[in-house]
């Protein structure tokens, strides 16, 4: 079971859901260009690098995602990429705001929604 | 194998903009993912769209401030680089004493003589300024607008036309008026508790005049009306020592007792109202006559305005046309004139008004511009050679400066390390300069007449900040270039052999060169101008015998005695002649209108109250007619002796006898003119001479007393014996008028004394300049005249080669300074009537002059190169 009060406070915003749900996805390739690219084809989502970057610093300083270095390729000038991936309490927060989600859905009543009265 | 194709980089700028921008630990792998966001863009979509993407990236990634570089002030007092400025620079001036002492003296000099100047100016820039609502007071002058033409501008208006302003004039807060005693004609005298003073000039002012010129009253005072009066501290404490005056009585010219109501803090220096005592308007009807202040037409008070907050002062001035039309109609028909009025700013009055009847004489502020414009060039002179002998310096250190660039230096540490010097060298000069202006402040006030503690009191704040905004915009300046010296030094230096160390005249350096002489040469043939013309002035002939004649001045209690003094004068063996007077040469003279019998026109004329004696004791000789004659019986009152001016203003045919009319408020006289007289310089001799009449009406305000040139002291001493027997409660006093003309010119000597100085000290700067100048390149050139006098080359043509350049330049010089002077002159010389004409000799044998003296100079210098021992200069060491 998930200690729903230990994670008091630890609300993901939106964008950072996403990009922790990205590296999470991306596994053991997740830097720059590849949080982009997947952000642009799983929900066709532009963002920019530097947006990356801030919010994936803020995510490493919350201590949901750890970063290593990776290897250097001709294509990136000889430059090393900055690979990371997701730490226990990133798992946390994501399952946190997703359990979140689950129970405001099961708690709304079926006539709530206007589709169902069609 | 094939040459692969190189891939195209991403942009430059945005490279070097993330470099600059982003923190150092995540810039590699940004620039690494934007890189391969780049390639795979320019293999999708071409080179322009992945530059495009790349920075618009690296836009929005500077935006983001947790990215950035933290902004790192590093502030650490750069100690040890200081202590080696010092050292080098002082181990520079010791290698090359002459360079630096030249450099430095030259702007010791000049920024002295600088600073001083500018105490000069601020004195008399800042007048009235202490006034806190200065930019609001206005001062109203009129303009008396004769019909024929003529225009007197006079400094003061009448009387009535402060109260009409008030009512009329809803822009106006308060107005104030002064009347000056010397509208009168009157010298003031003054007695308390039985001593007599003598006054200059005595002053009836308005109640309100204390406040609304801020007047400091020193003890609790009653209000300046009825019979009462306001001392200044320095009259009241030379009047009653240091007892309380307050409530004491001061008699007015031995009759009218006034009561000491308050007592004020002297004017400071830089007001243009010097106030000794201030009488009651009460005081002013009791001596005028009721109706003296009622009078439109008799222009004696001098009224100050305060506007509004929110008024426009031009359109108050423009009010004043139609309130003269309401109060004085007719006008024109009675008087013969219309005024208008003209509002002079409080601040402007002491530079700008030369009005008649100032109420101090100003000062000419183009006078003050020519000592600036003096002073100016002579700071240029001294910078140039500042600014040369600097690039000499740094020319000299190519290889030294390489040989840092090498070891690596940047460019920036070379760069401050001479600023640091040349900063040192001005904080030394600035400060030696402040020595030196402490220790000849009181020179410059002997000079001037202003006493160094007005000087320090008004300027010494605005003088200081002015010393440092120079410093340091010469400091830029001297920067900049510096720079542009010091970058082009490539360490390539080192290994060139061909004379990297040879330093020639740069562009800069000689168009630097060319100014300076260029600057030399005009300043010197101004002051040459300026010279011949005061030549001129004190050179021509007054027309009248100046030396050895006396002034007395005489007061209402006195005139009674007058027949007797005379009788008595006269009658000592080396008294030569005496003679009562209006006003003597130099004095102020009546403006009258008259016009010849017949004539449509009026003359503005000088009239002058004079005795029988007059031509006689100032030896001014008749042309035509006669003296007045004491057996005539009418010569006492309505004949005239005019002089030549006249004669041509009038236009008498000096073959027939002449009238002339001269209406009064007495009625129209008609005078038969009896004699011509030769001109004579009555009013200074800048102005042309004017129409003048005499006559002999009992007016007289002064003694002349000319006497023979021997034996003055005995003889002044029996005058004074004669004095205490006819007028014994008189205290003796005289001047001589010779002096008093003297006196007149004071002012322009001390401008010619100060004009002169610098142009000998721009001179001697520009020399030494230039000495220096050819000492370094002579140094610079020992192996090439050591090569040339091997290859036969005489001394002669040595001297020649290394003085040519500067020749070049003198003649350049030359042609560009010589008709930028005479242009300059001319329009100076423009305000005078008699002025000199320049002359060509002079200034050709300025420009020859210039040439050999610069020929002298150098050759100093290059006689020595010319015949050395070739062998000692071209031995390898």
């Amino acid at each position: 079971m998930i200690q729903i009060k230990s994670m008091k406070g630890a609300y993901l915003g939106e964008l950072e859901e996403l990009i922790l749900l990205s590296v999470a996805v991306l596994y053991d390739h997740a830097y720059g260009v590849t949080i982009v690219e997947e952000m642009d084809q799983r929900i066709s989502r532009k963002i920019s690098i530097g947006a990356v970057y801030t919010v994936l610093m803020r995510l490493e300083e919350k201590g949901y995602v750890c970063s290593h270095e990776g290897a250097a390729t001709q294509r990136r000038g000889g430059r090393r990429k900055k690979l990371y991936r997701l730490t226990n309490s990133g798992e946390e927060a994501l399952r946190f705001a997703q359990d979140i989600r689950q129970r405001f859905w099961s708690a709304i009543p079926q006539a709530a929604f206007p589709s169902h009265s069609l | 194998m094939k040459p692969q194709q190189p891939l195209p980089a991403p942009p430059r700028l945005g490279v070097w903009l993330l470099h600059r921008c982003i923190h150092p630990e995540i810039i590699d792998y940004i620039t690494g993912d934007l890189e391969e966001v780049f390639y795979s863009t320019y293999q999708s979509a071409g080179l322009r769209k992945a530059q495009r993407l790349y920075l618009w990236q690296v836009v929005l990634l500077l935006s983001r401030p947790r990215l950035l570089r933290p902004i790192q002030l590093k502030i650490s007092f750069p100690m040890n680089q200081i202590r080696f400025s010092l050292l080098s620079a002082w181990r520079q001036a010791k290698r090359q004493p002459i360079r630096t002492g030249v450099q430095l003296l030259g702007l010791l000099i000049s920024f002295s003589c600088a600073l001083l100047i500018s105490f000069h100016l601020v004195f008399h820039f800042s007048f009235d300024q202490h006034i806190s609502n200065a930019d609001r007071i206005y001062r109203v002058a009129v303009d008396r607008n004769y019909l024929n033409g003529e225009k007197q501008s006079n400094a003061t208006s009448s009387f009535p036309l402060a109260e009409a302003v008030e009512q009329d004039f809803s822009s106006v807060e308060e107005t104030t008026q002064l009347i000056s005693s010397q509208f009168m004609q009157e010298q003031a005298m003054l007695s308390v508790n039985g001593t007599r003073y003598h006054e200059e000039k005595i002053l009836y002012a308005e109640a309100n005049l204390s406040v609304f010129f801020e007047l400091t009253l020193l003890q609790t005072s009653a209000p300046l009306t009825g019979y009462s009066v306001y001392l200044s501290e320095s009259v009241a404490r030379k009047y009653f020592s240091d007892d309380n005056p307050l409530g004491e009585l001061v008699l007015l010219g031995d009759t009218l007792a006034v009561k000491v109501q308050g007592v004020f803090q002297d004017q400071p220096a830089t007001s243009h109202l010097q106030l000794p005592l201030l009488l009651s308007m009460d005081v002013f009807d009791a001596v005028a006559g009721e109706n003296a202040r009622t009078i439109w037409g008799w222009d004696l008070a001098y009224t100050y305005i305060r506007l509004h907050p929110t008024a426009d002062p031009a359109q108050t001035a423009s009010q004043f046309d139609a309130l003269f039309a309401k109060y004085n109609p007719n006008f024109s028909e009675r008087r013969g004139y219309i005024y208008t009025a003209e509002l002079q700013p409080l601040t402007d009055i002491h530079l700008y008004s030369h009005r008649i009847w100032e109420f101090e004489p100003g000062e000419n502020v183009a006078n003050l511009y020519l000592l600036a414009g003096a002073c100016l060039l002579l700071l240029i002179i001294s910078a140039v050679n500042f600014v040369n002998l600097l690039a000499a310096q740094v020319y000299r250190q190519t290889k030294v400066i390489g040989m840092k660039k090498v070891m690596g230096a940047t460019p920036l540490s070379l760069y401050t390390h001479f600023v640091v010097e040349i900063g040192i060298q001005l904080l030394l000069v600035l400060m030696l300069s402040g020595i030196i202006v402490n220790a000849l402040l009181p020179s410059l006030s002997s000079l001037t007449g202003i006493s160094p503690e007005a000087y320090l009191d008004t300027a010494a704040v605005s003088v200081l900040a002015g010393a440092v905004i120079t410093s340091v915009v010469f400091l830029l300046i001297t920067s900049i270039h510096l720079y542009l010296l010091i970058r082009p030094i490539k360490p390539r230096v080192l290994l060139n052999r061909n004379a990297p160390n040879a330093y020639r005249l740069g562009i800069i350096s000689k168009g630097l060169l060319l100014m300076q002489f260029a600057l030399a040469l005009l300043l010197t043939l101004g002051a040459t101008t300026l010279y011949q013309q005061r030549q001129l002035l004190q050179s021509q002939s007054l027309g009248f015998a100046k030396d050895h004649t006396l002034i007395f001045s005489l007061d209402e209690v006195e005139k009674p005695h007058l027949g007797a003094l005379k009788n008595a004068l006269v009658n000592k063996a080396n008294v030569a002649s005496v003679s009562a007077t209006s006003s003597y040469p130099g004095g102020r003279s009546e403006r009258m209108r008259m016009r010849q019998q017949g004539q449509q026109d009026y003359v503005p004329v000088n009239l002058l109250y004079v005795d029988y004696d007059f031509l006689e004791t100032l030896s001014i000789p008749l042309v035509a007619g006669r003296n007045f004659d004491q057996r005539y019986a009418t010569d006492s009152t309505v004949r005239f002796i005019v002089n030549r001016a006249a004669v041509e203003a009038f236009e008498i045919n000096m073959e027939e006898d002449a009238q002339l009319e001269w209406p009064t408020i007495y009625g129209t006289y008609q005078c038969d003119v009896i004699g011509v007289i030769e001109d004579f310089h009555f009013a200074s001799l800048t102005q042309a001479i004017e129409p003048m009449v005499l006559v002999t009406f009992p007016r007289f305000n002064y003694v002349l007393v000319n006497i023979n040139p021997q034996q003055v002291a005995t003889t002044l001493t029996q005058i004074e014996e004669v004095f205490q027997q006819v007028l014994p409660e008189l205290t003796f006093h005289y001047q001589w008028l010779d002096q008093s003309l003297a006196d007149q010119y004071q002012k322009e000597a001390r401008l010619d004394i100060l004009i002169r100085l610098f142009t000998i000290l721009s001179i001697f700067i520009a020399l030494i300049g230039l000495i220096a100048l050819a000492d370094i390149l002579i140094e610079n050139r020992v192996k090439e005249v050591g090569i040339r006098k091997v290859l036969g080359a005489s001394a002669g043509q040595i001297i020649l080669l290394i003085n040519q350049q500067f020749i070049r330049l003198l003649l350049l010089a030359i042609v560009i300074a010589v008709p930028a002077a005479l242009l300059l002159t001319n329009r100076w010389l423009d305000q005078y009537v008699y002025r000199v004409q320049v002359d060509i000799w002079v200034i050709i044998l300025i420009c020859v002059g210039s040439l050999l003296l610069i020929l002298g100079t150098v050759s100093i210098k290059s006689l020595k190169a010319a015949l050395a021992n070739p062998v000692k200069a071209l031995r390898g060491e």
